[in-house]
């Protein structure tokens, strides 16, 4: 066999210039098909913006701060506070609930079992919130599950309120941002190797003291990303509101649709979604600044 | 203590990296917690009762009747059918979980493989969606369509539904691209296909399963998606969620309920599904 | 110039240096290897023949044409990477016509073409098995065949056997070695195992530093190191620092003289380097000194069965010998012993 053949050449390529395509140019014509559908959400940003410092019924032309001075009456600075608290004390809820269920996921063998938590931690994340308020509805209910419990057990004469105030509003964003919680929680714990866990208990530390002293602190940075998540998403809560607070629990998000809806008020809206992206913006570089630094740390000993 | 006994608790002393036992059960019990308004719901469905009692006095279909007749033959005070939201929400589900799988695989693409000047604020306005309020974004892209020269119906919708996915789909493109690893896409460029060619040849048959991922979530999302679209819907165009909500601001009607444990079963399907290509490494959050 | 001529060739990235002031010319039909520790460069300089990589500065010409900034898919150069890249998405024959359908080949021409190369690597049977069915050194073989398939004027190896295990990669190491031959196709491979590359290459090319520290046949290369990063590199050495004093002679650190080979470039009174390869150190029951006979002390015997390395301490410096066991002499640690190191066997390095 006359393997010399093998060598000749056939069938080049015909050569053409190369062109010449910055990389940085390559990259954003990629970038953007995507970038066209984030141009829509800055351009409506910077809409919301504008129509903050209009005046109602000149929202385009008018420039005025009224809105904004609106904002730091009582009523919308309790609203204010009112947000800040209760997303900040959901959060903490929700990681706390969070750390054990995460750290079980990156530590299950089983294959069955771990497709069984994922999905108990993604049906509340990815289920319609409407139809979970639906099953508040039923567990909170003056004859739901929890009042029916505790006059079972004899603790109540007749049912608490739990629907419509800032408990069952509560428990609705606790559970329904839990998973926001346990999703960085559990991927920054599958990146603590065992090893380390192993080379704890070999040094004499209980299983307490390696999760407390060794775990825990390792995935702080998955930690702080799941609390600020939570604290992020519950801020702007609405549906949780409208259907578990029943408009009781004058929450910023209800307010910004309560301005439109039947108010018909723009800039008042406006301004308050503004301060709601600052809110979340604001949240967002603290904790962007916070876990950055502490993962260069990690980062820097291993 | 008889040693037997003894050495059976010391085998069932979990290693150190094993979840014990407490752990688990702690964990099982507020999973449990976190799906309980979905299971109450399910209970709920069945009810016999035509209150909120829990546990209902009895049971029966009666609710999953009612609710089969409303789908057939719609009530004339109904504003819009079941049938007609659903077809909605299907047709909007699909197209947003196209154009989000579109054009998420291009900027992964960029993502993943170019250096280029800005990568980091391209990084960081691909998240951006995660967290923007989606209150402010309902109320601003309002603003926007209302103040169009022309009108858009069910395609504002589909718009809303595509910014909202594309953390999702871009996050799972980026994983699965980033598995791949550049060898495979050189070696193809080596054997002469332009960069272009190997892109479409190599890069994309293997990312299937994450593309796969990213466009099933994107379904979910735009299929469930409630607070953008209670900003954006009019009376043409209304999604499955919106159609319940206007159906129960008033009273609490339990026939929802059999409608609701429908949705929550599509979801289940859609997202075991997705897990199975959690197993393949196809998916991430 | 026929071949692959490279003139100047310069990569950094930003202020680092991957490599600088590469000028090489690689004859054709010739199996050419740059050999270098991790980090020398001579993968990114690899990649920039391949067209993977650009240029920071210099040019690369193939036949008299630059080709330096032809991109890579134009080149047509065949390439087997480390991870070899097999398209796991595609049977054995579809790795291997992939080429040849970009090439607008027809499918008859394709398979007959396959079926050619399956034959050349022995795979005949398995032209629709999908690739992750295949063993390591199958794998291997489907590589190489897909990177020759469209008939390259060059062929680049990127450390192509580091994933398999000792033995397969030294017949692999043969069977290459044989295919180039009879392909008569000029060929690159890149490594840090200098045993691959002894038994390899018809040209070594010795990268460290980020340039090249010497050209030559593998045998000049461990004979004739050019400096004292190759010796080291190279084989394992007794490198170490010496005075040179004239005529011919080198003083030890611990005073000792040693008879080599006359440098005449080197003056007396400078410092220099020597090197003597362990093989050519010869071990004795302790004798008077004389000539290049030196005392000195066993410090570590290392017994690997085949071969038996003894460490030496003599005159100030630590020298191993190497020998076989029926050389032995039944040294243990401790012993005092006369090391023979024969002139010519010494190699002086400017330091």
């Amino acid at each position: 066999m006359a393997l010399s053949t093998l060598t000749r050449q056939v069938g080049v390529a015909p050569l053409r210039p190369a062109k010449t395509f910055s990389p940085t140019a390559r990259a954003w014509l990629f970038l953007s098909p995507a970038m066209l559908f984030l141009g829509v959400l800055i351009a409506a940003s910077l809409l919301v913006l504008r129509m903050s410092v209009g005046t109602k019924g000149a929202e385009w032309s008018g420039f005025s701060l009224a809105s904004y001075a609106q904002l730091l009456e009582p009523y919308y600075l309790k609203s204010l506070l009112l947000t800040l608290r209760l997303a900040l004390v959901s959060a903490l809820i929700a990681v706390l609930l969070a750390i054990p269920v995460g750290y079980c996921m990156s530590r299950l063998q089983s294959p069955l079992l771990r497709r069984v938590f994922l999905a108990a931690v993604l049906l509340p994340l990815l289920v319609n919130l409407l139809l979970q308020s639906y099953g508040w509805l039923v567990i909170l209910g003056p004859g739901g599950m929890v009042n029916q419990a505790l006059m079972g057990l004899g603790l109540i004469d007749r049912p608490v309120m739990l629907l419509y105030n800032q408990t069952g509003v509560l428990m609705g964003l606790v559970q329904t941002a839990f998973p926001l919680a346990v999703l960085p929680i559990a991927s920054a714990m599958r990146g603590v190797s065992r090893s380390y866990e192993e080379a704890a208990a070999t040094l004499g530390a209980s299983r307490a003291q390696v999760f407390r002293q060794v775990v825990l602190p390792m995935s702080l940075p998955g930690i702080i990303t799941g609390a600020t998540l939570v604290f992020a998403y519950n801020a702007s809560s609405f549906v949780v509101l409208l259907l578990l607070g029943g408009r009781r629990v004058p929450m910023l998000a209800v307010m910004v649709h309560d301005q439109i809806a039947p108010l018909m008020n723009w800039p008042a809206a406006s301004a308050a979604g503004v301060v709601l992206i600052v809110t979340t913006l604001a949240i967002m570089t603290f904790s962007e600044f916070v876990t950055g630094r502490r993962r260069r740390i990690l980062e820097a000993s291993q | 203590m008889s040693s037997p006994l003894k050495s059976l608790l010391r085998a069932a002393a979990p290693l150190p990296g094993e979840t014990g036992r407490f752990a688990m059960g702690l964990s099982g019990f507020i999973l449990l917690l976190a799906v309980l308004p979905i299971l109450s719901m399910i209970v709920m469905s069945f009810s016999g009762a035509s209150n909120l009692d829990f546990p209902p006095a009895s049971y029966s279909l009666q609710w999953y009747k009612a609710a089969w007749n409303t789908f057939v033959s719609p009530d004339a005070s109904d504003v819009l059918s079941l049938g007609q939201a659903l077809t909605t929400s299907l047709l909007v589900a699909t197209l947003s979980m196209l154009f989000a799988t579109l054009v998420a695989v291009p900027a992964a693409y960029a993502l993943v493989r170019c250096e280029f000047r800005g990568k980091a604020v391209a990084l960081q306005l691909m998240s951006l969606p995660l967290v923007f309020p989606m209150v402010v974004l309902g109320l601003a892209l309002l603003l926007i369509f209302d103040n169009l020269p022309f009108q858009l119906s069910t395609s504002r919708l589909v718009i809303a539904h595509v910014i909202l996915a594309l953390p999702f789909v871009v996050k799972n493109c980026t994983a699965a691209m980033l598995s791949i690893g550049n060898e495979v896409e050189e070696a193809a460029q080596m054997l002469g296909a332009s960069p272009l060619r190997a892109i479409v040849d190599v890069v994309v048959p293997l990312m299937r399963s994450g593309i796969l991922a990213g466009m099933l979530l994107a379904f979910i999302i735009s299929f469930n998606e409630f607070t953008v679209t209670y900003f954006l819907y009019n009376i043409d165009v209304m999604t499955v969620p919106i159609w319940m909500y206007s159906r129960t601001v008033s009273s609490l009607d339990p026939t929802v309920f059999s409608f609701a444990v429908l949705i929550v079963l599509i979801d289940f399907a859609l997202i075991w599904a997705l897990e199975k290509l959690v197993g393949d490494g196809g998916v991430s959050f | 110039m026929s071949g692959l001529v490279l003139e100047n060739v310069e990569k950094h990235y930003g202020s680092a240096c991957a490599v600088t002031d590469v000028n090489l010319h690689l004859p054709e039909g010739k199996l050419v290897c740059f050999l270098g520790p991790s980090g020398c460069g001579k993968t990114t300089l690899l990649r920039m023949i391949a067209g993977l990589e650009t240029l920071s500065a210099g040019e690369i010409r193939l036949d008299g044409q630059d080709i330096g900034h032809t991109p890579a898919h134009q080149r047509n150069f065949g390439m087997v990477f480390q991870s070899l890249a097999l398209f796991p998405h595609m049977t054995v024959g579809e790795n291997i016509a992939y080429p040849l359908k970009l090439r607008g080949v027809n499918k008859a021409d394709q398979q007959a073409r396959v079926s050619e190369l399956l034959q050349l690597i022995q795979l005949q049977e398995m032209l629709d098995r999908p690739v992750a069915k295949l063993s390591g050194g199958q794998r291997q073989r489907v590589a190489i065949a897909r990177a020759i398939a469209a008939r390259p004027k060059l062929l680049l190896l990127d450390e192509p056997l580091s994933a398999l295990d000792a033995k397969l990669r030294e017949s692999m190491q043969v069977e290459i070695r044989q295919l180039q031959q009879r392909l008569n196709i000029t060929t690159i491979l890149v490594t840090h195992d200098q045993r691959e590359a002894m038994t390899m290459a018809d040209i070594v090319v010795v990268l460290g530093e980020h340039r090249v520290q010497q050209v030559g046949t593998p045998i000049e290369i461990y004979r004739n190191p050019a400096n004292a990063f190759v010796a080291d590199f190279i084989g394992s050495g007794n490198i170490f620092p010496a005075i040179a004093l004239g005529h011919g002679r080198v003083g030890l650190p611990g005073g000792a003289a040693l008879q080599v080979p006359i440098c005449e470039s080197i003056h007396a009174g400078t410092s220099i380097k020597m090197l003597v390869r362990p093989e050519d150190l010869q071990l004795s029951l302790p004798q008077a000194t004389a000539g290049n006979r030196l005392q000195g002390t066993v410090t570590f015997v290392r017994d690997s069965g085949a071969t038996i390395e003894t460490t030496i301490a003599c005159s100030g410096v630590s020298l191993t010998a190497l020998s076989t066991p029926c050389q032995g002499i039944g040294l243990g640690i401790g012993s005092p012993v006369s090391v023979t190191i024969p002139a010519e066997a010494c190699r002086v390095l400017t330091a």
